[in-house]
């Protein structure tokens, strides 16, 4: 008897793992196959060749047509292409068309189909533990068929919270979206002529808009929407004029100079203030000679004016590093630094 | 009479955090200036840049003695603010010594 019981366990959860294996390991309604034009290695040609099953289809009569009129120079033989090139993009686009349609049904059919048959499991394994006999080895039963079936609600909880109506019908308004916008790109190329929208741009647009058609091409769409979004909302910019001057990356060495260029100011102002006229002097003859220097450039000589004054002298340039920098004349900038602390180095 | 400011940008292709404090010690000892802020902004072209913020100093010293580091909690820095770091937005605190 106890056998029996165990036997009866036994198959209950064979059943079980069965099923389990049917849902997970295989899809119920066969896979969709991509229309045989965008499914190939193969290109245009080697597809409308004899033996191939595109040959006899309308798809190879008009590639035929947009080919043998696509470069020839008379206006008649363009406008044909043209017409051939739209007609093959009509004919894709039903294709994708449907197998669009097929495959977001699929989808939604093996989505109700797993919820049918997590249903019947549950209500399965809870008959089950009614009728075991809680005796003997029907305990051991009961907890084994009660383990069961917590993992089947286990299991639909997992597949609610992963993919869920909601966000089912989130990814095939993205679908939708998507394919939306490369039609409308197509649609609006078809009025070009073939010079400037051939049947293998089409084609690519095409492709895209097959695969924009995919459940992974949309959850793709929608991380890269999201993150834009995250990314623009953490850098929600505050618009400045737009005359702002823009002062390129120093170097460890730029900053190192201006550095230098600063202390010798500094030293060279506390010697103005020495009472040993000597000492001041002699700040005041290399300030004279830092001047010097700058007005020899062109683009500085304006802005150097005539004082004996040695701080003045200071004021003066430091006044026109200022003015150059706000100019947008960081290299200005610089070779006044240079030219602070070459004069006082004496090269 | 309030100090007088000064703004300038930096590119937001900065190449690093030690660029960044490379040049707004530059900056200081050629505007003659102490660095106020700094900040994410964009221009109306839709360029993004780095908006610092300088106040006149009269005196010399004092100047590109700044040390810029990346935003941990806990620090306490000068100001803190928030610069392009290789395109990136990066929050920073500058500290004085």
């Amino acid at each position: 008897m106890t056998i029996k019981k165990r036997n009866r366990t036994r198959l209950f959860i064979s059943a079980c793992l069965s099923l389990l294996i049917c849902v997970f390991g295989t899809d119920f309604a066969a896979a969709q196959k991509k229309p045989t034009e965008f499914n190939s290695q193969l290109d245009d040609k080697q597809l409308c060749i004899d033996g191939k099953p595109l040959n006899s289809t309308e798809y190879c009569d008009f590639w035929r047509t947009y080919t043998s009129n696509r470069i020839k120079p008379e206006a008649a033989s363009k406008a044909l292409a043209m017409d051939a090139r739209n007609e093959l993009i009509k004919y894709a686009q039903g294709r994708i068309d449907r197998f669009y349609e097929e495959y977001t049904n699929n989808k939604k059919f093996n989505r109700v189909l797993l919820e049918t048959i997590f249903d019947v499991l549950e209500i399965g394994a809870a008959v089950t533990i009614g009728i075991v006999n809680g005796k003997n080895g029907g305990a051991r039963s009961k907890e084994v068929i009660a383990a069961a079936l917590t993992g089947f609600q286990a299991a639909r909880t997992a597949l609610n919270k992963n993919f869920n109506l909601l966000e089912t019908r989130i990814v095939i308004n993205k679908m939708r979206e998507n394919r939306a916008q490369i039609l409308t790109r197509i649609v609006d190329n078809m009025s070009k002529p073939v010079s400037d929208y051939s049947w293998l741009n089409a084609k690519n647009d095409l492709r895209q808009y097959l695969y924009a058609g995919t459940f992974g091409n949309a959850l793709d769409s929608l991380a890269a929407d999201t993150g834009a979004a995250a990314q623009n909302a953490e850098t929600t910019l505050r618009v400045v004029s737009g005359d702002i001057v823009v002062v390129p990356e120093a170097t460890a060495a730029n900053a190192s100079q201006a550095k230098r260029a600063q202390q010798i100011l500094v030293e060279l102002e506390k010697k103005l203030g020495d009472p040993t006229p000597t000492t001041k002097d002699a700040a005041l003859t290399k300030l004279k000679s830092i001047l010097e220097e700058l007005k020899k450039d062109p683009d500085l000589k304006d802005s150097i004016v005539d004082t004996s004054d040695g701080t003045a002298m200071i004021t003066l340039i430091k006044q026109v590093r200022k003015e150059v920098l706000l100019k947008g004349r960081i290299d200005l900038a610089r070779k006044i630094n240079e030219t602070i602390i070459s004069v006082n180095t004496g090269q | 009479m309030a100090a007088t400011e000064f703004t300038i940008a930096f590119h937001s292709s900065m190449s690093s955090i030690k660029g960044l404090q490379n040049t707004c010690n530059e900056n200081e000892i050629n505007l003659n200036a102490k660095l106020k802020s700094l900040d994410t902004v964009q221009k109306p072209t839709g360029q993004k840049i780095t908006e610092a913020v300088f106040v006149e100093q009269d005196s010399l010293t004092g100047l590109g003695n700044l040390t810029i580091k990346k935003t941990v909690a806990g620090d306490n820095p000068t100001f803190k603010g928030k610069a392009f770091i290789l395109t990136q937005p990066v929050d920073v605190s500058v500290f004085r010594s």
